[in-house]
């Protein structure tokens, strides 16, 4: 895994500047924090995209758009060729349920997982400590870095997905599914949630590769819990990510044999709610990090 | 004794067993293990659910407790056979995924990682007794949560129902013993290998995840897109589900079949060794 070299963290233009250049006022300065978490993102941006975890990343991604691309180049017979868009749309939600419940969230596990932990195993985090840089910016940066290579990912890759569960309909039919039915609205709302689930979960991994030296153990509780949401009773469903996700639907996909059914929430209030979960995470996960203490030895 | 006086000597205290040299590793390692107080508190929830079917077993072979129930239609509730060990197998086999995912990723590594593995194989220890001692370490783990508890739960019931009952269903107890048995090998195998291969030890266990996880959800896809179901060949939870089925004597359920269920494991199973054939040497040549 390609690291973050001492002088590129170091001596960053936005990240290097002195301290003892900040006003004494008290006032915070707006327009230096600005500066610096566009510093961190930037860094943060390109690691993430151009190292090995995104490789994992991507095949995670792409595997399913592969899979659905050989599906539509062999010749087996397709039910939704006689079916029409109705069984398209219901072939687009089960695959997108499997595809958000694992692609989406080992993405997520290993994109924010290592945001820490990984600078930490490279023994890297202490250039990014040393800087006169805020810790909250710091966590905001790299947060936001992962995010957005995620969520550039995962919404390109979901529009894929869903556009070849159309493919055996034709070219015209898919362009008639998309611009005269309700295609394009659901490809977007899709790639939403897609969004959301990389912030949610990641959110929550951030939050574990701080306090864990082994962050993968919470991911297959948190991988268990979200699992069996279908079976839990209503209060306890709405302690999942997936719950709020799953509001978003715009076609249910099939239901397990022992699902208790609860009420869905408004996505008004889902949007809101996830963001200010996300918001609850990464206050914590700053607080965390401001009284983190680097001690190498212990990994 | 002058310091210049000391001069190579050759060791002549009492010398391990050839073939016991391998459990100097394990006698370390689990020692080791048991220090944590998070995996211990883990180890010890893994086995609620084989105290909970014990507990029904134990009830509804006692004459006081139905006496209670009279109306009590003991075979409904619950049916002492092979899908009741079927079910509790199906769900103990997570439990002892997790344990070697908590295990297993640091065991290679940390030797590989700090260049310890020729302090090993310099000494007379060859490289399958390495591997035969660090798969102890997982099998020893995985094996009080998989068949020895399974197999004292049919002991419980071949006690409490008498010696006709366990003749009946000696199927149940072979099928608990030689299933768990595959799943541990292949579990171990492939922790070791991917702990050999990623010298991280979250990015091992991330990638052993993957691999389980990935695993299951293409297999779906492929066999639903293709309409086939060998598709699932590429995951080793329904390999083990289809063995465990097929040593149990379940029907088949039209899913994975229990020889292809076997060949699964074995090929996870071979794979995995080839991985720590190819990675475990004496020496690296970095360049």
């Amino acid at each position: 895994m390609s690291g973050l070299s001492v002088p590129e963290t170091a001596q960053h233009p936005s990240l290097g500047q002195d301290p003892r250049a900040e006003p004494q006022t008290g006032s915070t300065d707006w327009g230096m924090m600005g500066r610096q978490l566009w510093g961190v993102l930037r860094i943060e941006l390109r690691y993430s995209l151009f190292s090995r975890r995104f490789l994992a990343v991507a095949f995670l991604a792409l595997a399913p758009v592969g899979l659905l691309i050989l599906w539509a180049l062999t010749p087996v017979a397709k039910e939704i060729a006689g079916g029409g868009s109705t069984q398209a749309m219901s072939m687009a939600a089960w695959i997108y349920a499997g595809y958000l419940s694992t692609s989406v969230f080992l993405s997520a596990l290993i994109l924010f997982m290592s945001l820490f932990r990984g600078d930490i195993l490279q023994r890297s985090l202490h250039y990014y400590f040393l800087s006169p840089v805020r810790r909250q910016i710091l966590v905001l940066g790299k947060f936001l870095a992962a995010w957005i290579a995620g969520a550039v990912t995962f919404a390109t890759s979901t529009a894929l997905i869903y556009l070849l569960c159309f493919l055996p309909l034709g070219l015209s039919g898919l362009s008639r599914h998309l611009f005269q039915g309700p295609g394009l609205g659901h490809l977007m709302i899709y790639a939403g949630i897609s969004v959301l689930a990389i912030g949610g979960y990641g959110c929550i991994f951030l939050l574990a590769g701080l306090f864990l030296r082994n962050p993968v153990v919470a991911g297959v509780l948190i991988f268990g819990w979200e699992s069996i949401n279908f079976f839990l009773p209503a209060l306890l469903k709405k302690l999942s990510v997936i719950f709020y996700l799953q509001s978003f639907y715009p076609v249910p996909p099939p239901q397990e044999l022992f699902a208790i059914v609860a009420e869905p929430i408004s996505p008004w209030l889902t949007v809101p709610g996830l963001l200010l979960f996300m918001v609850a995470l990464l206050a914590l996960a700053s607080w965390r990090a401001q009284r983190m203490e680097i001690n190498y030895g212990e990994d | 004794m002058a310091v210049y006086e000391r001069r190579y000597k050759r060791y002549e205290g009492e010398i391990t067993p050839q073939r016991g040299r391998f459990w100097v590793i394990p006698r370390y390692a689990i020692k080791d293990v048991f220090s944590s107080k998070l995996f211990v508190t883990f180890f010890a929830l893994s086995f609620i659910p084989s105290l909970l079917v014990g507990a029904g077993i134990y009830l509804l072979n006692n004459a006081d407790f139905l006496a209670i129930f009279p109306e009590l239609q003991v075979d409904q509730i619950l049916a002492i056979d092979g899908s009741l060990f079927n079910n509790l197998m199906s769900f103990q086999i997570w439990p002892a995924f997790i344990i070697a995912l908590i295990v297993g990723p640091g065991l290679v590594s940390k030797d590989l990682a700090n260049n310890s593995l020729p302090l090993y194989l310099s000494r007379p220890f060859s490289r399958a007794e390495y591997v035969l001692g660090k798969t102890t370490i997982l099998a020893f783990l995985l094996s009080c949560t998989t068949w020895v508890t399974g197999l004292a739960l049919f002991a419980l019931q071949s006690n409490l129902a008498g010696l006709d009952w366990m003749m009946e269903n000696l199927r149940i107890a072979s099928g608990v013993f030689i299933g768990s048995w595959l799943w541990i090998l292949t579990v171990s195998l492939l922790a070791l290998a991917l702990s050999a291969w990623v010298k991280w030890r979250p990015v091992a266990a991330f990638m052993m995840l993957m691999v389980v996880l990935t695993g299951s959800f293409f297999g779906f896809i492929i066999n639903a897109l293709f309409k086939i179901q060998w598709g699932s060949m590429i995951s080793i939870f329904a390999g083990i589900k289809a063995v465990f089925r097929g040593l149990l004597g379940l029907p088949f359920d039209g899913g994975l079949s229990a020889p292809l269920g076997c060949l699964t494991l074995l090929g996870f199973g071979a794979l995995s060794l080839l991985l720590l054939h190819l990675k475990l040497r004496a020496y690296e040549v970095v360049s």
